[in-house]
């Protein structure tokens, strides 16, 4: 064709098409201009120079099948076009990822194999959208994703990462605990005195030693520096004897019962465990003479504790654990025996 | 023998086990297979990519939807931690604690790269105090940590961490309220090779630590400083910097770095140094002008055209800044010094398009000057200038001399936009009455 009889073409005509095909066999023809939008289709047309005939189709990667394609196509359609608006970019953008999850999960994943990047990321936000405000169910329910954590692992990361206050007044008491375990040791020759308080058994002594091991010290130290900057007026907590009970009874546990997982979860056996009736602690004889700022530190922490109990928290908490609880407390020794109360509400 | 709830639920994988020893009906089967998991195919880029687009407290919340989410979260690539997201409402002490306690959390727990590293505590002063951002920093720098942004409050400036020199795998870094000091500097020959962007924000600067920290960058393409503030001698070379900007209360300043495309700066006073710091001052500004060659923005505000050396012998040789298109200028239009400066820029730039001055008068008890009345009526100047604007006009003789000697100059002015503090009468009649060599020329007074 010589040129002369090219010009009277419609410039319709004159477009290069190139051949595309997908996974499963299908093979179409595709304007050249829109699929050299993708990165990964230019390559191989630049470099390999494939796609020009039906036979030398360009084979597409496994994870495109033609119905991401043809969307695929339709976005490089209107993005290749020059001289559009940010504004008109971006309505079409919404518009476009308004598809179903599923789709737009595929649509993601054929995007990310053809490298064409502002769609891949233009999907992922779309697809965040959806997770975001959701709760577990909700998303499992959307994505179809299987429920195959058990009750016990679903906790595990939510004290990790959460900040759980039960984490950290468990971590405060024993601080505490090591504390006086060192007094205690300094002060070896007046241990007959000491011997009236300490009503643990040498198995206790040994769950907490073994258990948190040389981070002690440094901890320790840090409590308190804290509790020198918040020598703020406004921050410091009433001193209210029952508080200090209350964490008496929540660390009573979990030497007893000498897991991390059983202890934490212990305080709350359910939701409706909500002011000092609920916790059946008789008297206030427990006074060990804490040091001023590190008992500060410990009110505060409980209020943050019963704040975080009325607040939300999950319904499966509760699921299976009073039964396990009681009868930790119950087999427990004597120093336990009075709060095994608390189960029996 | 009754399915659970539970198994009913579980993805397609497990199907065909179920159809095996419980004989399910064919349409559970189909449901099942319907229902298939359909994002946790994605490859695993795709999920980090996900991951990386929302909240970061929902982002670890993911962690309870499978197993196969179970620990997708403590390998995502790029995070970002906000203080506002801890906001309860009541106890900001307690926020701030639980903010930091989940970083540190995150972090601690945290597996592999991390390629994006924000933090967002503008409204906080607690990062530094606890060293926490001294742990962060080194944890990142074990990481190949590739961007670092820290938005901190200004009223808890740091010292940068050692650490963060050994990040030698950075290209973006965006710090602010910190304090460099000349102590922790990498010899030149580690450094920073990627690092491209340079941003920083209210931070002071000992010695020459910001020099040397430039000239460590070999690669670094912009530096954009607000709040620069420093008492030293700062000397910066580089020959890659394209854009620079430097803002902030500084005295010495000594730039060689001939292939920007865009200068910045801005010099600010204390009000109470004003007139002790007059002759303490010292910047190269000519020598550095004369030494570009690519440059096509021009910005110079606050006190620095006002500050710097006393006679402009801009060029020795002459020279043209063919590239440069806009010029923007704080500028007292009846000093002499400093009108002469703006002249020389003029003269010196032929296809200057936008110029933007903001006039003060600061030595009004001056005498006036007809500077640019007096200029040789064949200077060709402003051929291209189409967009003129004057803040801050207050129609003085120098000003109006100026805007005279313009508007008969530049024959393709477009606009002049005037934001004025009271015009007079008599200086809106003169204003009307000037001539201008551009027909399309608008006179916007705003």
């Amino acid at each position: 064709m010589s040129e002369s009889e090219l010009s009277v073409i419609k410039p319709e005509s004159l477009k290069t098409y190139i051949w595309l095909q997908c996974f499963d066999g299908s093979i179409q023809q595709v304007e050249e201009e829109v699929a050299m939008f993708c990165p990964m289709i230019c390559r191989e047309i630049v470099k390999n120079g494939t796609g020009s005939s039906k036979n030398h189709a360009i084979a597409l990667p496994e994870r495109v099948n033609p119905s991401s394609l043809s969307l695929i196509l339709d976005y490089c359609r209107f993005h290749q076009v020059p001289g559009r608006s940010n504004k008109e970019r971006k309505s079409f953008d919404e518009k476009f990822v308004r598809i179903d999850t599923e789709k737009l999960c595929e649509l993601t994943s054929a995007a990310d194999s053809l490298q064409l990047k502002p769609l891949v990321d233009l999907t992922s936000r779309a697809l965040a959208r959806i997770i975001e405000g959701k709760t577990p169910e909700e998303i499992r329910d959307i994505f179809h994703l299987p429920d195959d954590l058990t009750e016990e692992e679903k906790l595990e990361p939510l004290k990790n990462i959460n900040d759980d206050p039960r984490i950290r007044l468990l971590n405060r008491l024993y601080a505490k605990k090591r504390k006086e375990l060192q007094e205690r040791q300094k002060l070896k020759d007046i241990q007959v005195q000491q011997e009236q308080k300490d009503e643990r058994s040498l198995d206790e002594l040994l769950c907490f030693i073994n258990g948190d091991g040389g981070s002690g010290g440094g901890k320790a130290g840090k409590n308190k520096k804290r509790n020198k900057r918040r020598k703020d007026p406004k921050n410091l907590p009433k001193a209210d004897p029952e508080h200090l009970n209350k964490e008496e009874g929540a660390c009573a546990v979990p030497c007893n019962a000498g897991a991390v997982n059983n202890i934490s979860r212990a305080p709350c056996p359910s939701s409706d465990v909500q002011d000092d009736n609920e916790y059946p602690f008789e008297d206030g004889d427990l006074d060990d003479g804490l040091d001023p700022a590190m008992q500060e530190e410990l009110d505060r922490e409980v209020e943050d504790f019963a704040r975080r109990l009325n607040s939300v928290w999950p319904e499966r908490m509760h699921l299976g654990q009073e039964r396990r609880i009681e009868s930790q407390l119950i087999g427990g020794n004597g120093s336990l025996q009075r709060f095994s109360g608390f189960n029996h509400r | 023998m009754p399915m659970s709830e539970t198994e009913l639920v579980r993805s397609a994988l497990t199907v065909k086990v179920y159809q095996m020893d419980h004989g399910s009906s064919p349409t559970k089967i189909r449901k099942s297979v319907v229902d298939e998991d359909i994002i946790s195919n994605l490859p695993e880029a795709l999920r980090d990519k996900i991951l990386c687009c929302l909240p970061i407290k929902e982002a670890v919340g993911t962690c309870l939807l499978s197993r196969t989410w179970r620990y997708t979260w403590a390998s995502m690539t790029e995070l970002m931690f906000r203080r506002a997201d801890f906001a309860s409402g009541n106890d900001s002490a307690d926020d701030d604690r639980r903010f930091l306690k989940f970083t540190d959390m995150f972090l601690f727990l945290h597996n592999g790269p991390i390629l994006k590293f924000c933090l967002n505590t503008v409204a906080n002063e607690m990062v530094s105090t606890g060293g926490h951002l001294y742990r962060w920093m080194l944890m990142l720098s074990r990481n190949k940590i590739k961007e670092i942004q820290l938005q901190t409050s200004i009223r808890d400036s740091y010292k940068v961490p050692s650490s963060f020199f050994s990040c030698d795998e950075l290209e973006y870094v965006y710090l602010r309220a910190c304090v460099f000091t000349s102590l922790h500097l990498p010899p030149p020959s580690k450094g920073f090779k990627q690092l491209h962007t340079l941003r920083l924000e209210y931070v002071t600067v000992e010695g020459n630590s910001l020099g040397d920290l430039v000239a460590s960058c070999p690669n670094l393409e912009k530096l954009n400083i607000r709040g620069l503030c420093s008492q030293s001698n700062i000397n910066i070379r580089s020959t890659k910097l394209k854009v620079l900007k430097i803002e902030g209360w500084f005295t010495h300043l000594n730039l060689h770095a001939p292939y920007l495309t865009s200068v910045w700066i801005g010099l600010e006073l204390n009000s109470d140094t004003d007139g002790a710091s007059t002759t303490r001052c010292n910047f190269n500004l000519s020598p550095f002008i004369a030494s570009l060659s690519d440059v096509e923005t021009i910005r110079f505000h606050g006190h620095i055209l006002e500050r710097v050396e006393h006679e402009f012998l801009i060029l020795k040789q002459p020279r043209l800044f063919n590239r440069l298109t806009e010029i923007s200028l704080e500028i007292n239009l009846g000093d002499l010094k400093e009108a002469n400066f703006a002249l020389c820029l003029f003269q010196h730039a032929p296809n200057l398009r936008f110029v933007k001055l903001k006039l003060i008068s600061r030595n009004s008890a001056g005498p006036t000057v007809h500077f640019w009345e007096s200029i040789d009526r064949d200077v060709c100047l402003f051929q291209n200038v189409e967009v003129l604007g004057l803040f801050d006009f207050t129609g003085s003789v120098a000003e109006l001399g100026f805007l005279k000697f313009l508007l008969e100059g530049a024959p393709v002015l477009r606009k002049l936009g005037i934001i004025d503090k009271g015009l007079d009468r008599n200086v809106l009649k003169y204003l009307l009455k000037l001539r201008r060599a551009s027909k399309d020329a608008e006179i916007l007074i705003l």
